[in-house]
């Protein structure tokens, strides 16, 4: 089990709205996958994500590897009703362009 | 005369006309945050531009703080940022804690909150879109003001890249800059991967310029949306099309916001609400997986 603390990466930040922070997170979260670990990722110190970010770091993997994938080996811890929202919206797109 | 929201499309062919190296202003007393930062992506363009203005308007200082070089990014007090793909959060960041900091008194606290979370969400997709889709050389300009007299926010980003006709042309079948624009607009709508683009390694659906127009709807905002030549305005739910002979290359994306309705929005909902109720009804019905 590997965590993936956000406020590690940007302890600056109290909101993550760009892809390419989203990159970053979601390279780790693959590493961590690659070496069979299972993932949590921390958002503790956010109270906002926008679908861009949620759609880099779950989007993504959702649609290379499915959902079941992604519900099996990632969950998040300290997250807020908006940034809940947000991952499950870009899950359930995904979840669909992927079937599609 | 000043360059406002509202004259901007119908001046800008002259505001930003280019003769021998010179942009001449010396006719406009004032100039919007969204004149400013297209002056601004013209100079990182072209270090060597000249703007000439009048000693004696508020634009000729406004415009020197502009020109200072080196660009000083720690000079918060002035309502424009460069934004490149690493710091989208810091530099929106600065300008909105501005506005939103400045912004009327008749706003509590916790209503800030919410209009900087609102804000901070629209600007930070709209930098996305800037940034991933337009392969903008310069990267993009951030700039915005609160004006407390008309109790109004105006927010914008440039870029000098592609456009939207580029980037949705062959997926969404459109020939136009203005269908292109409407397009952009849609649910749902985005452009496909870029291969040109480093970062940019995968498809995406698009709901920024979506959620920015349902809550512009809403609120009774007013947006104005550039794309190279063609301009549309978004005002009271109709998109129009304000001119198809405009010199730009790349995005200009400025709306605005004025206080009275942000106040009635705030009230009834938080961005969770919003965009539950707005922008999500259709999506979201499935397991939820978090």
């Amino acid at each position: 089990m590997e965590i993936v603390k956000l406020k590690g990466f940007f302890p600056d930040l109290d909101n993550l709205t760009s892809r390419y922070k989203g990159l970053v997170i979601r390279k780790t979260i693959e590493k961590a996958l690659e070496k069979g670990n299972k993932v949590i990722i921390d958002f503790e110190g956010f109270d906002l994500i926008t679908q861009s970010f949620g759609d880099e770091i779950i989007g993504v993997i959702i649609r290379s590897k499915g959902v079941e994938f992604v519900k099996n080996h990632i969950s998040v811890i300290n997250i807020n009703g908006q940034i809940k929202d947000v991952l499950n919206f870009v899950a359930s797109y995904s979840k669909r362009m992927r079937i599609a | 005369m000043n360059l406002t929201f509202e004259n901007f499309v119908e001046e800008f062919n002259r505001f930003t006309e280019v003769v021998q190296n010179k942009i001449n202003i010396k006719d406009y007393y004032f100039i919007e945050p969204v004149g400013v930062g297209v002056l601004k992506a013209l100079i990182i363009e072209n270090p060597d531009l000249d703007i000439c203005g009048d000693p004696s308007k508020p634009s000729y200082s406004y415009i020197n703080t502009l020109l200072s070089v080196p660009y000083n990014k720690y000079k918060n007090y002035f309502p424009l940022e460069i934004v490149d793909f690493n710091n989208i959060e810091e530099n929106s960041m600065k300008i909105i804690n501005l506005i939103v900091s400045s912004s009327s008194y008749t706003l509590k606290e916790d209503d800030k909150e919410v209009l900087n979370g609102y804000l901070k969400y629209l600007t930070g997709e709209l930098l996305n879109n800037a940034l991933y889709h337009s392969l903008s050389e310069i990267n993009a300009v951030i700039a915005g003001q609160y004006f407390s007299k008309r109790g109004k926010i105006q927010i914008c980003v440039i870029d000098r890249g592609k456009g939207f006709l580029f980037n949705l042309k062959e997926a969404y079948k459109v020939s136009a800059e203005s269908d292109a624009i409407k397009k952009a607009l849609e649910k749902g709508v985005s452009s496909p991967p870029c291969k040109d683009n480093l970062y940019y390694s995968v498809g995406h659906a698009g709901y920024g310029l979506y959620a920015l127009r349902r809550i512009i709807e809403e609120i009774n905002g007013r947006l104005i949306i550039i794309s190279n030549n063609c301009s549309v305005k978004l005002e009271g739910g109709n998109i129009k099309i304000l001119s198809e002979e405009i010199n730009w290359k790349g995005v200009i994306v400025v709306f605005e916001l004025l206080e009275t309705y942000i106040y009635d929005i705030l009230q009834k909902y938080t961005l969770q609400d919003f965009f539950k109720i707005f922008l999500w009804n259709e999506d979201g019905k499935d397991d939820e997986i978090f």
